[in-house]
């Protein structure tokens, strides 16, 4: 059986300005899912994040959470509070009351982790962006979060950091089939390594259904302004120039796919 | 010609080292009517480079012609003002340059400081926002309800509001949605061909390698790379930056060209099974 992270019902919130971003907007995310939120800037996913994390106060429904939560942001120096990496971790652990004797262990665990081990005396400011964003994850794992937010974290990375702070969010989650991911991202392929993705438009849910069933409507994604992935936009501009008989399927949508379909035609 | 570093140098004092170089020894030419791309991993001086041309930081040592008015340690205000009245800049963290109520207040605030009066400043505000793509049902409404990529179109709008000779960004596109990106593009790509000079650091290789003259590549604080970037993405790439994806999709293929745009990986991949 499903269990759920977390039960949003009947939300509504509106900004101190009046303008009104949710109504009525119901979602059920559960423990163990990788979920994707995306949209256009501006549609309400940040926000949606900031209900839930208890961040804003929503104007009436509810949201039920069953789970700890952890976020990491687009710019981690904004949650840094340690004069070390270590210093980072433990200030975790002192929130939850946990003994000091208990602290060195814990945080040898986490660095080894989050492939951090080499840096705990390194002072945060030093580190690169990506390290940053590892100790950012470090800080959430610490606190036995069992869903971790990502918004935008990857976006101010170079794609080589990206990369890895994609890939070590995967370990995790094959790590511990309870970790929920819920990541806000703008970018196609990275959508792609969840299993669910929800598209918001200005605060509606538009969509709810299996990444892949998402990233290859291609209409759907045009329709709403969507971002395509890099082989389903690199697909469309070879079907441009290509006769009826010999185009390619729009269902594919990545490398690895496309790679063995022309290997194949080519035949 | 239009900027020339000399020999610039930039220290920056650190607990740890006694003197660390952010920028060591760095000359070069930035032409008038430019685009430039900067790339180079976190911390290799890219935005130290930036903040040089902004005049926000001066060089430790070594000096910097701007248009004739040579910038060095010691300049007095007065000068920097001078040179800065040709920029436009554009942080990476663009919550961190708005503070006005609303989003057109901001835009206007930026033009009443070039001393436009009041109907001129909202004039051109509003021109501009409309060109970057921020809608009219936006324009009251406070800066700080919008999301990140909305707020950097607003801190954008703001840069170009007085039609800088330079624009100067940092990570232009992080955050931003394909869409907001095309609209960002597009008004650079308006800028550029009325003659400013762009000059961008970004990551994003996939989506400014396509429009770029130039790309300069920064490691430790020294240029690696200064060239066009067919002609630097046609080498194997070291560890410093990664190739646009267009090239690591045709290296996997076996196409030895240097394809930028998905365009013309397309033309190239229909060249080989024709």
């Amino acid at each position: 059986m499903m269990v759920s992270a977390i039960v949003i019902n009947n939300l509504s919130f509106s900004f101190d300005d009046g303008q009104e971003l949710f109504r009525q907007l119901s979602l059920q995310v559960n423990r163990g899912e990788w979920l994707s939120l995306v949209g256009r800037n501006g549609s309400g996913k940040s926000t949606l994040m900031r209900l839930i994390l208890g961040l804003e106060t929503p104007s009436s429904g509810t949201i039920k959470v069953a789970a700890r939560l952890g976020a990491v942001f687009q710019n981690p120096e904004d949650q840094f509070i340690g004069a070390t990496v270590e210093d980072e971790l433990a200030f975790g652990l002192e929130n939850q009351q946990i003994k000091p004797e208990l602290m060195p262990n814990k945080i040898k665990e986490t660095l080894q982790e989050i492939g951090m081990s080499d840096y705990a005396k390194s002072s945060p400011d030093q580190l690169s962006g990506g390290q940053k964003q590892r100790v950012a994850i470090g800080s959430a794992l610490i606190l036995n979060a069992d869903v971790l937010f990502f918004d935008e974290a990857t976006s101010m990375l170079d794609p080589l950091a990206r990369e890895s702070i994609i890939n070590l969010i995967g370990k995790l989650h094959k790590q511990n089939p309870n970790l929920t991911i819920i990541n806000i991202t703008h970018d196609p392929d990275e959508i792609l390594w969840g299993q669910r993705a929800v598209v918001l438009e200005k605060g509606k849910i538009i969509a709810d259904e299996p990444a892949k069933v998402l990233m290859s409507d291609i209409d759907f994604l045009h329709h709403h302004q969507l971002g395509e992935t890099f082989v389903s936009k690199l697909v469309s501009k070879i079907n441009q120039k290509r006769s009826l008989n010999r185009k390619i399927p729009s269902s594919i949508i990545s490398q690895k796919e496309l790679l063995s379909w022309l290997l194949n035609s080519n035949k | 010609m239009a900027i020339e570093f000399k020999q610039v140098n930039y220290l920056y004092k650190s607990f740890l080292h006694e003197n660390s170089f952010s920028l060591n020894n760095l000359s070069l030419s930035i032409n008038s009517g430019e685009f430039i791309l900067v790339a180079g991993q976190t911390g290799s001086g890219k935005t130290t480079f930036l903040r040089l041309l902004d005049t926000l930081i001066l060089p430790s040592n070594g000096e910097i012609n701007f248009d004739g008015q040579i910038i060095n340690n010691s300049s007095p205000e007065k000068i920097l003002m001078k040179v800065r009245r040709n920029f436009g800049f554009v942080f990476q963290f663009p919550q961190r340059q708005l503070f006005s109520p609303t989003v057109l207040d901001d835009v206007e605030f930026a033009a009443l400081n070039f001393g436009n009066n009041k109907a001129e400043a909202s004039k051109k505000a509003k021109e501009v926002l409309k060109q970057i793509g921020i809608e009219e049902d936006l324009w009251e409404h406070s800066v700080f309800n919008l999301s990140v990529g909305q707020m950097r179109k607003v801190a954008i709008a703001g840069a170009l509001v007085n039609q800088p000779k330079y624009l100067l960004l940092d990570e232009p596109t992080s955050g931003m949605d394909e869409y907001a990106k095309n609209d960002l593009l597009k008004i650079l790509n308006y800028f550029h061909e009325q003659g400013a000079t762009i000059i961008a650091v970004s990551h994003d290789i996939n989506t400014l390698a396509p429009l770029v003259d130039r790309a300069i590549i920064f490691r430790r604080g020294k240029i690696i790379s200064d060239n066009n970037p067919t002609k630097i993405f046609s080498k194997p790439m070291n560890a410093d930056i990664q190739p646009p994806s267009t090239v690591s999709f045709a290296r996997s293929i076996g196409l030895k060209s240097t394809p930028l745009s998905i365009d013309e990986l397309a033309d190239e991949i229909e060249a080989i099974n024709e």
